[in-house]
C-alpha cells in the first residue's frame, strides 16, 4: 500500500529555497534513511509530510488523501529529536509515558482500561522495555529513552512512523539496536519507517532505501530496493 | 488545642483552605512541568488589578479579580503565540498587572484592597466559601476528565498535537481552570503568596515522586499539609496565615531536599560496601 506520496514538492523559508521538486513515495513494509547535510531541509520534509508546514508548490498525499484535507493522523506516528531533553526530569514511569500513545485514541472524558494496558505491555515487550516499565523514564540511558518514545508511537498500532535522529546523543551500540528495533518492525510487522538522519554509516546497513537531499534537491543513493 | 474550631470563621477558613489546597498543585503541577512556574506571579498580580477595580466599580472583587485573571491568561497565551517566548508573554503580562493594581489601588484603599496582598482566609464571606467550593469541585472534575490529555501536553505539546489530542481546546480549558483557582487562592493565601503554593508542593513531590500520578498525589498531600499546618501555627502565633503557609512550604521544601541528598548518600555508601 502506497502511504507518502510527495509530487513536485518545494518549499521556502521566506526568501530562502528548502526543498525544489521533490518526488518520493513510501509503502508498506519500507525503511527510508533520509540524509543530507545540517540545513539540506531533512526536517523540514518531516514538518511537511506532518502538516505542520505547507508545501509552496506540489501535493502531499498520505493514504491516498491530500495532505491538507487529512484526519487521520493517529496511522503516523512521529519520534521526535532528543528523548533525552523531554524526558529527563519528567516524574512519569516508561509505562505511563508509552501508556499516552494511546491518548487520542481513547478519547476525551474517557478513561484507560485493561485492554489499553495490555497494548502497552505489548509495545514494551516488542521494544524490549518491559523490565523497565515502572522505572522514572528520565533514569533511563539515551538509547533507552529513545526506545520509550518508539514503544508510545508502536502502542498507537500506526502505518508509518517518521523519527526525527532517533540515534542523535546515544552510543554506537544503542545506535545499532534502534536501526535493528526498526528495520525488524518494517520487515515483520510491515511498518513503514521514514527516518531523518545524519549518521549514513550505521543506518545503510539497515535501511531498504535512502534518500539523500542536497541543497534542496533528491539524490536516490545507490542502496534502492524500491523505486522512488 | 482544637478550640481553634470553635469559631466559624476557622471553621470556614479550613474548609476553603483544603479545598484550595487540593486544586492549586493539580494546576501547578501542569505549569510547572510546562516550565510557566511564573505564570501565577503574572495572574495573582493582574487579579490584584481586578480586586482594585472591583472595589472601585463597587463590584465583589473577587469576581474582579476572577475576570482580570481570565483576561491575562488568555493574553499571555496569545503573546506566547505571536512572540514564542513563554518569559516574555509572562512579564508583559505581569507588568501590566503590577501597573494597573498600583493605579487602581490608590483609588480603592481600605483594608479589603490589602487583605488581597498577603490573603485573609480568616475573613472570607460564607458567599466567598460558596464560590470556592464551587470551583474547587468544577477545577477537580475537569482535572480528573482532561488528566490523560494534560499529562501528554505536559510531556510533550508538539507530540500530542501530532498524535490527534485537541491541544488547543485543553489548553482553552486549562488556561481558564488557571485563571479561576488563582483568583479565588489570591483572596485566601493573597496575590502575593499563591504561586508559592502552586509551586512550592509540586517542587517537594517531584522529589519523591516515583511516578506521575504519584507527584501529583504529593503534591496535593504536601500542600494540605501546608494550608492545615500554616492555619494551625499563625492562628496560635499570631501571625499571617498567608505568609506562614508559604514560609512553612519553603521550609519543608528545604528539609526534603537535604533529606533526599543524605539519603541518598547513605544509599549509594550501602550498595558499594555490598558490592565490597
Amino acid at each position: 500500500m502506497e502511504i507518502i506520496k510527495a509530487s513536485g514538492i518545494s518549499f521556502r523559508y521566506g526568501d530562502e529555497p528548502v526543498l525544489s521538486n521533490i518526488d518520493f513515495t513510501v509503502s508498506t513494509g519500507d525503511f527510508v534513511a533520509v540524509i543530507g547535510a545540517n540545513g539540506a531541509g531533512k526536517s523540514t520534509m518531516l514538518k511537511l509530510i506532518l502538516g505542520e508546514l505547507e508545501p509552496a508548490a506540489g501535493v502531499i498525499e498520505l493514504f491516498g488523501e491530500d495532505s491538507r484535507k487529512f484526519k487521520d493522523w493517529p496511522r503516523i506516528g512521529y519520534v521526535p529529536q532528543s528523548a533525552y531533553s523531554k524526558l529527563s526530569g519528567f516524574p512519569a514511569t516508561v509505562q505511563e509515558i508509552v501508556g499516552s500513545g494511546l491518548y487520542s485514541k481513547i478519547g476525551l472524558f474517557r478513561f484507560p482500561n485493561e485492554s489499553h494496558r495490555e497494548r502497552v505491555r505489548w509495545a514494551l515487550d516488542k521494544t524490549g522495555m518491559r523490565p523497565f516499565a515502572k522505572k522514572l523514564a528520565g533514569s533511563l540511558s539515551g538509547g533507552q529513552q529513545q526506545r520509550v518514545l518508539i514503544s508510545r508511537v508502536l502502542v498507537a498500532n500506526p502505518d508509518v512512523m517518521l523519527l526525527d535522529e532517533p540515534a542523535s546523543g546515544v552510543d554506537a551500540e544503542s545506535a545499532a539496536s534502534i536501526y535493528d528495533l526498526l528495520g525488524k518492525m518494517s520487515r515483520e510487522a510491515g511498518l513503514a519507517v521514514v527516518m531523518v538522519t545524519h549518521d549514513m554509516a550505521k543506518a545503510k546497513r539497515h535501511v531498504s532505501r535512502v534518500l539523500q537531499l542536497d541543497q534542496g534537491s533528491l539524490v536516490t543513493y545507490p542502496k534502492t530496493m524500491s523505486g522512488t | 488545642m482544637l478550640s481553634i474550631f470553635s469559631y466559624e470563621f476557622m471553621r470556614r477558613a479550613f474548609l476553603t483552605g483544603i479545598l484550595l489546597a487540593v486544586i492549586v498543585p493539580c494546576i501547578g503541577l501542569v505549569v510547572v512541568l510546562k516550565r510557566l512556574s511564573m505564570i501565577g506571579d503574572a495572574l495573582s498580580h493582574t487579579a490584584l488589578a481586578g480586586v482594585a477595580l472591583g472595589l472601585v466599580l463597587g463590584i465583589n472583587p473577587v469576581l474582579g479579580a476572577m475576570g482580570a485573571c481570565i483576561v491575562s491568561a488568555f493574553g499571555i497565551e496569545a503573546i506566547r503565540k505571536r512572540l514564542k517566548f513563554s518569559e516574555t508573554s509572562i512579564a508583559i503580562i505581569m507588568s501590566a498587572g503590577i501597573g494597573l493594581a498600583g493605579v487602581l489601588s490608590d483609588f480603592a484603599r481600605g483594608a479589603n484592597f490589602n487583605s488581597f496582598l498577603f490573603g485573609s482566609i480568616v475573613a472570607i464571606s460564607s458567599f466567598e466559601t460558596l464560590i470556592a467550593t464551587i470551583v474547587s469541585v468544577m477545577v477537580m472534575l475537569a482535572f480528573i476528565l482532561l488528566y490523560k490529555e494534560l499529562f501528554y501536553i505536559s510531556l510533550d505539546e508538539r507530540g500530542a498535537r501530532l498524535a490527534g489530542v485537541p491541544v488547543k481546546a485543553v489548553n482553552f480549558i486549562f488556561t481558564m481552570l488557571t485563571a479561576v483557582t488563582v483568583s479565588i487562592a489570591s483572596r485566601t493565601v493573597g496575590a502575593l503568596i499563591v504561586s508559592s503554593l502552586m509551586v512550592v508542593p509540586v517542587a517537594c513531590a517531584m522529589q519523591l515522586g516515583r511516578s506521575f500520578k504519584q507527584t501529583l498525589v504529593f503534591s496535593v498531600a504536601f500542600s494540605v499539609f501546608f494550608m492545615v499546618a500554616g492555619l494551625f501555627v499563625s492562628y496560635y502565633a499570631g501571625l499571617k496565615p498567608g505568609g506562614t503557609i508559604a514560609l512553612l512550604g519553603v521550609a519543608s521544601f528545604c528539609l526534603v531536599s537535604v533529606a533526599k541528598s543524605v539519603f541518598t548518600k547513605i544509599l549509594r555508601l550501602r550498595r558499594q560496601e555490598a558490592n565490597g
